[in-house]
């Protein structure tokens, strides 16, 4: 076990006591908490205490089933005889200090017994969450709405209620020194490749660290690369994104206050998937999937190929496009890389303004930047209005990506690549592409590869990360990630048509 | 960290090595017009049409001339008359005036050739008169965008297989290949528009003579293949007297005018007998007949049968004429000569003396496959 803090050191005997020592012992403990509240009760002849922090437990159960039972005709007690016949379940016998009041803190009630040697703790914590909503992170048109939430056990409830078998399993961690938070490992025991699950718990079970914030935060210390500018964790606030991927041998972590699940391992290509694709028919799924990977090159590429060629390489310009694009730049002041990194700064300024702004007021910022200065900067002179199109292609494309954290990424690799296409042109570019796939072959997610199935290559698996196909092709699971079942239906079943009920 | 830093270093110091050449600040050549000088024999009279990115002129194209003794430094004389600096990278046309053409071309195309920056599938052409005086005239006469337009003149006429492709890779793989000449279009100008009314032969590197563009359908159909051609032939109407629907048509002609259209062919010249010097060529054609200026029942198979024979006569009249002013002008545009050479090595010279010996068997067939709809 690991030492949490310096609050518990001293263990002395604690029980049996008076209910007076209890109370300044506890008063102690809990360092004067103005929340927290001390009622003694006499029943008969026996003294109890009964003590919680009032702000984090549920008054109405408090009342309806510790008090009244508690209180009711005279009984006379023992703390075995408690925890039968209250109606809660869960009740907890303590002797020690120090895990009282971590219970009291989860939302406990204690209730003691004058000179009984235990004490007894319920939980009935008071959790304050949100309603299970509409995802807007990762907005999808087909398919299931609901998104996580901050509280754990909701979460939790609507991964089990989706895969609702035995064979999910969830291990419970505390991650925390200071500020303790519960952590659940989730995968299919009988189908996740055991190695990546050993691998995740054991990542989980070292990290030291004093808080983590949220789920984001908590990939970054166990993830393969912390350098790297590309996540390594695939994260959805999706339930269905989330049961999606269990299903398909990963391992995934859900984090308590967090509405963010992690999943590994994952591969780039896996960023540029969504769930939308398994609920379009296959061929349209792939299109959609492919044109996903187009506005990727397009977002990392437009921009520094437009400034390369305008710059350096005018040869490769078409004739008709070449008089349009020499006109509209004859009147710009500035050379090209400067006049591209000017209109990338605006639009990232015009994202980050919206996404930082109330929803009213964003739109208005989206049509007074995006219209009025892009009109006004053209009219001025300041830029051409064939870098305006440009510009505003490559940002489109980026925001294509369903996961928001590539999305950002590509966003920002964009601007070096422009750097270097200002400077070296086209072999500017070509130099930092082999930067990239030299730097993607190298990182890793949870221990596999990140251009899986790319290279290495299992040519098996393209249907599954590039295009899709008919159902009855995929009939095996993939084999990059080496789930332990690698079947997912017979093969010669899923041919069969059954259109005449004989 | 420290080499991150040198690398970065490394990089902006080695932003020197690549040239700028942005946009704004080029004319960018499009067209050359090539011309020997009157008076110095040495000298290159070079006209440029470039694109010019002045926010404040009214036409992007401008016109600059100079005078030097080889291309490149013409260009620098002419970079001196411009406020902008000429590059050759979109070069399309080159088009080289006819006095010049006649002393030999090939030194200046092989500076073309050598430069990197020049696409090799630009066009070459032959003016009528000297080059430049072309392009001032269209230039300064009409409204049309010069070096596009001749750009797009031989192109289009190019792709509807009017005319032969003229590229200077062509050029120079006939001129290198032993037993072949080039052939380019012969440009002029009428009513300020230039137009390609001939085509120019050449025998190595000078210019020999030219021919129509007609008889330059035949220059392909023997030595290329035809995916959707054309042609309009005549044929002497006594042959089909007693097939001729009269009574619809009252005119007296001497001729039957057809057009044959989406024609097809297929050619393979073999040297039969080196001896003799014959060649022998099986050429199948198949064509569509659209057009005709007489009435035939063109629905009976003896008909078209005639009607194919008759065209298969008068292909293979023409072709023999032409063969003739091939063997005249001691040309070989065809490249019976690189067959020949493949079997039987031999050198451009004694090749251009054994030319006007050649021999050629044709083995013409004409089909028409298709006649139009008709109700």
């Amino acid at each position: 076990m690991k030492k949490r803090g310096s609050r518990r050191g001293k263990s002395k005997e604690l029980l049996p006591s008076s209910i007076e020592n209890l109370k300044t012992n506890l008063q102690e403990a809990m360092h004067n908490n103005p929340d927290f509240q001390m009622q003694e009760f006499e029943t008969g002849s026996q003294r109890m205490l009964v003590f919680y922090i009032s702000i984090i437990v549920k008054k109405q159960q408090l009342n309806n089933h510790i008090l009244t039972p508690l209180l009711e005709g005279d009984k006379q007690w023992t703390s075995e005889k408690l925890s039968n016949a209250l109606p809660l379940g869960n009740s907890v016998a303590q002797t020690k200090m120090e895990e009282i009041v971590d219970a009291l803190i989860m939302g406990s009630v204690g209730i003691y017994i004058e000179n009984e040697t235990e004490l007894l703790t319920y939980p009935i914590p008071d959790q304050q969450k949100r309603q299970v909503d509409k995802s807007d992170k990762e907005s999808t048109v087909l398919g299931p709405q609901d998104s996580f939430t901050e509280s754990l056990t909701t979460n939790i409830n609507l991964v089990r209620w989706r895969v609702n078998t035995g064979d999910l399993v969830t291990e419970k961690m505390i991650i925390g020194e200071r500020v303790p938070t519960e952590i659940r490992l989730m995968y299919l025991k009988s189908l996740a490749n055991k190695e990546d699950v050993q691998t995740m718990r054991q990542r989980l079970q070292d990290l030291v660290v004093d808080r983590i914030e949220d789920a984001t935060p908590l990939t970054y210390y166990i993830e393969d690369s912390s350098t790297s500018i590309f996540p390594q964790f695939y994260q959805t606030e999706l339930p269905s994104r989330f049961s999606y991927s269990l299903t398909k041998g990963r391992v995934g972590v859900l984090v308590d206050k967090s509405p963010t699940g992690i999943m590994a391992p994952t591969s780039l290509f896996s960023f540029f998937e969504s769930t939308e694709d398994v609920y379009m028919r296959w061929n349209v799924g792939s299109f959609i999937r492919i044109l996903r990977f187009f506005a990727l090159i397009i977002s990392a590429l437009l921009t520094p190929a437009y400034v390369a060629a305008i710059t350096f390489h005018y040869e490769v310009i078409p004739t008709p496009l070449l008089t349009t694009l020499g006109s509209s730049r004859a009147a710009v002041p500035f050379p090209p890389v400067f006049e591209a990194l000017l209109l990338e700064l605006l639009i990232e300024l015009l994202r980050e303004a919206g996404a930082r702004l109330p929803t009213k007021v964003g739109q208005t910022i989206g049509i007074v930047g995006g219209i009025v200065v892009g009109q006004a900067a053209v009219a001025a002179g300041l830029t051409s209005n064939i870098l305006i199109i440009v510009v505003a292609i490559s940002a489109l494309a980026s925001f294509t990506a369903p996961s928001y954290l590539i999305g950002s990424t590509i966003r920002v690799i964009r601007f070096p690549l422009i750097l270097m296409s200002g400077i070296l042109g086209l072999i500017g570019i070509m130099a930092s592409i082999c930067f990239l796939i030299i730097h993607l072959l190298k990182i890793t997610s949870l221990g596999r590869p990140y251009l899986l199935p790319m290279y290495p290559f299992v040519g098996k698996d393209f249907s599954k990360t590039f295009y899709r196909l008919p159902y009855y092709f995929n009939f095996k699971r993939s084999y990059s990630y080496k789930p332990q079942d690698m079947i997912r239906f017979p093969k010669k079943k899923s041919r069969k048509m059954k259109d005449i009920d004989e | 960290m420290k080499r991150l830093i040198l690398v970065s270093i490394f990089l902006l110091l080695s932003a020197g090595c690549a040239p700028a050449y942005p946009i704004e600040r080029l004319g960018i050549i499009n067209t050359i017009g090539v011309d020997s000088d009157n008076e110095d024999s040495q000298a290159l009279n070079t006209t440029y049409v470039y694109f010019q990115f002045d926010p404040n002129a009214k036409n992007i194209n401008e016109i600059i001339s100079s005078k030097a003794k080889t291309l490149k430094g013409a260009r620098e004389k002419a970079n001196v008359k411009s406020n902008f600096q000429l590059v050759p990278g979109k070069l399309r046309v080159l088009m080289m005036g006819r006095p010049l053409a006649e002393k030999g071309v090939a030194s200046i195309l092989d500076t073309l050739v050598r430069d990197a920056k020049i696409t090799d599938t630009m066009f070459l052409a032959v003016a009528d008169q000297a080059a430049g005086d072309v392009l001032h005239e269209v230039f300064q006469r009409s409204t049309t965008n010069v070096g596009n337009h001749l750009y797009q003149l031989i192109d289009t006429n190019v792709d509807q297989e009017i005319l032969i492709r003229t590229t200077l890779r062509d050029f120079m793989h006939k001129y290198y290949d032993i037993g072949s000449d080039p052939v380019l279009p012969l440009i002029s100008v009428v009513e300020h528009m230039p137009s390609i009314e001939r085509m120019a032969l050449f025998r190595d590197e000078t210019y020999a003579g030219d021919i129509s563009i007609e008889e330059g359908f035949f220059i392909k159909l023997l030595s290329g293949r035809y995916q959707s051609g054309r042609i309009e032939l005549s044929l002497p109407i006594e042959e089909f007297e007693n097939i001729r629907q009269k009574d619809t048509d009252q005119r007296e002609e001497e001729s039957l005018f057809l057009s044959l259209s989406e024609l097809r062919s297929h050619n393979s010249i073999k040297l039969v007998s080196k001896e003799e010097l014959r060649f022998q060529s099986d050429i199948k054609v198949q064509a569509r007949l659209l057009e005709i200026s007489e009435q035939l029942e063109l629905d009976k198979e003896e008909v078209v049968k005639k009607l194919e024979k008759a065209i298969e006569k008068d292909i293979n009249r023409q072709i023999n004429q032409l063969l003739d002013k091939f063997r005249e002008l001691k040309v070989d545009p065809i490249g019976f000569g690189s067959i020949y050479n493949a079997k039987h090595p031999t050198t451009q010279e004694e090749w251009r003396n054994l030319l006007p010996e050649m021999k050629l068997d044709l083995n013409l067939n004409v089909n028409i496959i298709r006649q139009g709809i008709i109700d």
